[in-house]
């Protein structure tokens, strides 16, 4: 039995441009279905590693760098047809309205003629965007530009999306709508590279990340597995109905609780979640017989994360 | 200690100042114009040495001619390089969104434009001051009145504040330096030759208001006094270098006071360019992108729509137009039918506009002044190719560097179509563009080629046998007209992929355009300099080195020199076939290297890689 290729193989990557080194030998592997995360401040090197990808960095060096297991510089017409490539910028023709702005990649990508209008209201659909199909793009929002960005992304029903800096730019009520319809691809068995430095889109939907900083990985992995190897803890707020005498020493004893400290009207439990899960320190507290009346904890900080491996360097 | 500290009361002309100086292409740019002042310069002065004889003090007392070469070659520098200095002032700020940051400064709007205004006019400045040297080495020769000195310093002078200010209005005006550097040339030629064309042709009655102006003013004593040559003269008052004709040569305090009061139009227009700028700079400051050619056509697409609802016609259409949806060549698709300069309705209007008045032109000339070479045909066909060569720069370097501009390039690269399929469809648009304007370019060759084979039946021992050869002359131009419309749209789209900008890209492929034309002239420059006894007959056929020069010989049948109609024609097709096919292979064969993309036929570098992996980082997944 044959073994699957990854969807996204690059062995040793380095991109130039003239004396600067804008990626330097970075290697990574991203297996199908996955929802990889490409963090690095700007100038690291994120946008030169995706282009790559896309086919449009014609100088650099590399042992490797496949999609779907054919090298991209091999075959850079067939790496075309696997891939949507939606870049960190949205131009638009002017002079074109929803529709036609969408047809028109259609007949680029060579969509048969007939499946043509059905699969543009689809895409028009998922992306919410039916009741504008005859605006000009030129009117449109930006939220909306960066959803119609990512139909025409999806014309071809491509293997592997390049997402560059995808939010960037949107206001919040746009950035959850896109993260949104980011979730729904990621749930149709798409591979997606997603790059961003806003940190806080991108935990609630990589499966992996890559955090990046002058031209080079600092890590790499599922978000978890970093958070364990950066021995962060999980910070969790309980307000406990009546006095809390003795209550804190009594957590704190328990296994997998680093430290507890007494807030104003509450109390912030330290967490180590391989240790002790979120829902099984509820269990525990409920136990002692402490009535709660607010649990809640609080959300992996991810900045932290970025915070603390990288230096602020760009290459 | 305390630092002394230069505070420059004018920020915006300081800032100028120092991005001009920071910039490579300003001294080099100053070089090439100086080894071509000099060039050209030098190039009198030996001529002028050769018919002395070999006595060297002749020389002495010949300074007026050189004077007066280098005068009228600064005059040319200005009209022709200061508009293209002046026109991107303002624009250029409005391009970069930067316009808006000036104006809530507490720089005010007149400050902004002559500081701006300076800017150039220094620039301009330390070009003419180049000619300084030449100027001194001319006086110091004799021959140059004091005078004649000071009306040439004070002409020039002026012109440059005029230009200056009409390139600035234009930048205050328009959105881009595109539009703002064709309205300076047009505005500008329309103002030194306009009303003398509208004077000839008694356009609106111009001519008999001039001439009735004419009489009135002959009661005024300093008119009927000074030297009037005749009431065309007034058409002259906005062109400094008529006046330098006028005045320059005779000496006197009479020809100072004379210069100055007839540069008062001159000084007249140049106040009110500014005025204007003044007035346009915060009102057109915050311009929204607009296709104003496209507009025109739907506002007269409006305008027919509404004459054909009537009882008789009841909105009949004859050739439906409708934007369907694109089929399999989306891009030409796009190009043909979303582009004003494109679409084939709006195509044909532009065909109409063209056509029709060279129709009329070609019969007003034929039935005015026989001779075999029809003066008028002559000019329309070369002010037709100057126009074909302008509207095929606008369109064909915007193929691919529009796209860079928009933004919109790198989402069809990532898209399956090839190299040389996207380039194919893209440059559908401008064929079709090219194809209107082959229409009245024919018209008048057909025109001029019927008129001299009649003129041969009638008049059959003309004085030049070359003038009557019509079937060179249609061959010549059929051959030209074929091949020079494909090689210009590949040139320009080749400088479109090259040049980042799309303002850039224009003004490179015009300035390329220019140069290529008067590519010879530069060449012989440093051959006669070194040999002053060189024969230029012997390189007679270096002349078709310039794309010009064929179009200019064949039209006015100046073949004396070549003794023959046919070897000049057969040497012009070769050259410019064979540029042709090597503009056209250019941006084919290399489509995908000059846009960035990988191509389909690369090598695998991968393999080849040279680089050391002890750098990789040690935490990536491979380690």
């Amino acid at each position: 039995m044959s073994i699957q290729p990854p969807m996204v193989e690059v062995k040793n990557l380095w991109v130039r441009y003239g004396k600067y080194e804008a990626v330097k030998g970075i290697s990574f592997s991203i297996p199908k279905g996955e929802v990889f995360g490409f963090i690095g401040p700007n100038g690291a090197g994120k946008s030169s590693t995706i282009k790559v990808l896309a086919t449009l960095q014609r100088d650099y060096e590399c042992d490797a760098v496949k999609i779907n297991g054919i090298s991209v510089h091999k075959a850079p017409h067939l790496i075309r047809e696997m891939i949507g490539y939606m870049p960190d910028f949205f131009g638009v023709y002017e002079d074109l309205t929803a529709r036609e702005y969408l047809h028109f990649f259609a007949a680029a990508y060579r969509i048969d003629r007939k499946k043509r209008k059905a699969i543009v209201n689809d895409v028009l659909e998922l992306t919410d965007l039916t009741g504008k199909i005859d605006a000009p793009v030129d009117s449109l929002s930006r939220g909306m530009k960066q959803r119609l960005a990512l139909a025409r992304v999806l014309l071809h029903d491509p293997d592997l999306l390049l997402l560059d800096e995808p939010a960037s730019g949107l206001d919040p009520r746009a950035r959850i709508e896109v993260r949104e319809l980011l979730v729904a691809l990621k749930e149709m068995g798409k591979t997606i590279i997603i790059s961003s430095h806003i940190l806080h889109e991108l935990s609630q939907l990589c499966t992996s990340i890559g955090i990046i900083e002058a031209g080079q990985f600092v890590t790499q992995g599922p978000l978890d597995h970093i958070y364990k190897r950066l021995e962060l803890s999980r910070i969790v707020h309980v307000q406990i109905v009546g006095e809390m005498n003795g209550i804190c020493q009594k957590i704190e004893a328990m296994d997998g609780v680093k430290s507890v400290t007494v807030q104003a009207d509450r109390l912030a439990i330290q967490l180590q979640e391989d240790q002790l899960a979120v829902e099984d320190l509820h269990a525990k507290i409920a136990a002692t017989g402490t009535k709660i009346r607010m649990f809640q904890a609080e959300a992996m900080d991810m900045e932290t994360v970025f915070m603390k491996l990288t230096e602020g360097k760009t290459a | 200690m305390k630092l002394w500290k230069f505070q420059f009361s004018l920020p915006l002309l300081a800032k100028e100042l120092t991005e001009l100086s920071n910039r490579r292409r300003t001294y080099i740019i100053r070089t090439i114009y100086a080894l071509l002042f000099l060039g050209c310069v030098g190039f009198i002065y030996i001529e002028a040495m050769s018919r002395l004889q070999n006595n060297p003090m002749a020389i002495l007392g010949r300074g007026r001619q050189i004077f007066e070469s280098m005068i009228y070659l600064q005059f040319i520098a200005i009209y022709l390089f200061l508009p293209a200095i002046t026109c991107s002032v303002i624009t250029q700020e409005k391009e970069r969104n930067s316009l808006g940051l000036l104006l809530i400064t507490r720089l005010s709007p007149s400050t902004i434009i002559l500081e701006k205004y300076l800017g150039r006019l220094i620039t301009m400045v330390t070009f003419l001051m180049l000619g300084l040297p030449i100027l001194a080495f001319a006086y110091t020769l004799g021959g140059v009145s004091p005078a004649m000195f000071i009306n040439g310093l004070w002409l020039l002078i002026i012109t440059m504040l005029q230009v200056a200010a009409l390139g600035i209005l234009c930048s205050s005006f328009f959105r881009t330096t595109v539009s703002a550097f064709i309205a300076t040339y047009l505005l500008g030629f329309l103002m030194i030759f306009g009303p003398s064309i509208a004077f000839e042709l008694n356009l609106f009655f111009y001519g008999d208001l001039v001439e009735l102006l004419a009489r009135t003013m002959q009661h005024i004593r300093f008119w009927s006094n000074s030297r009037i040559q005749g009431i065309w003269e007034l058409n002259s008052l906005l062109f400094a270098p008529y006046w330098f004709e006028r005045f320059g040569r005779s000496g006197g305090a009479i020809s100072i006071v004379s210069t100055i009061v007839f540069s008062i139009p001159i000084m007249i227009s140049t106040f009110v360019f500014l005025i204007f700028s003044h007035y346009f700079l915060v009102r057109r400051a915050f311009l929204p992108s607009r296709n104003y050619l496209l507009n025109v056509f739907k506002t007269l697409d409006r305008l027919f729509s509404s004459i054909n609802h009537n009882r008789v016609t009841r909105g009949i259409v004859l050739i439906n137009d409708q934007v369907h949806l694109p089929d399999d060549k989306p891009i030409a698709w796009r190009e043909t039918a979303k582009k004003s300069l494109g679409t084939f309705r709006y195509l044909f209007r532009i065909l109409v506009v063209l056509e029709v008045p060279v129709l009329f032109l070609c019969i007003l000339i034929a039935t005015n002044r026989p001779s075999a070479v029809v003066e008028g045909a002559v000019i329309l066909v070369w002010f037709i190719w100057g126009l074909s060569v302008l509207l095929l720069a606008v369109s064909a370097t915007s193929l691919i560097s529009g796209e860079r501009s928009h933004e919109t390039l790198d989402v069809l690269l990532t898209t399956p179509l090839s190299g040389k399929n996207l380039l194919d469809q893209k440059i559908a648009g401008v064929k079709r563009l090219s194809l209107v304007l082959l229409i009245p370019l024919l018209t008048i060759v057909f025109f001029e080629s019927w008129w001299k084979w009649e003129y041969a039946q009638i008049n059959p021992h003309n004085r030049n046998q070359y003038e009557l050869q019509w079937l060179s002359y249609l061959i010549g131009s059929l051959l030209t007209i074929a091949i020079y419309l494909p090689m210009l749209i590949w040139l320009f789209c080749w400088i479109g992929m090259k040049v980042k900008s799309q303002t850039k890209a224009i003004l490179s492929s015009l300035g390329a355009i220019i140069i290529w034309c008067i590519l010879p002239f530069i060449l012989l420059f440093p051959i006669l300099i070194l040999s002053p006894s060189f024969k230029v007959e012997s390189v007679i056929y270096g002349l078709f080195l310039s794309p010009a020069s064929y179009i200019v010989i064949n039209e006015i049948a100046e073949f004396y020199n070549f003794g023959t109609t046919w070897l000049p024609l057969i040497v012009n097709t070769l050259i410019y076939g064979a540029c042709y096919y090597l503009f056209r292979s250019q941006c084919r064969n290399h489509i995908d290297e000059n846009l960035g993309r990988l191509g389909d036929q690369e090598s695998d570098n991968c393999q080849a890689s040279m680089f050391p992996q002890k750098d990789q980082s040690l935490l990536s997944s491979d380690s």
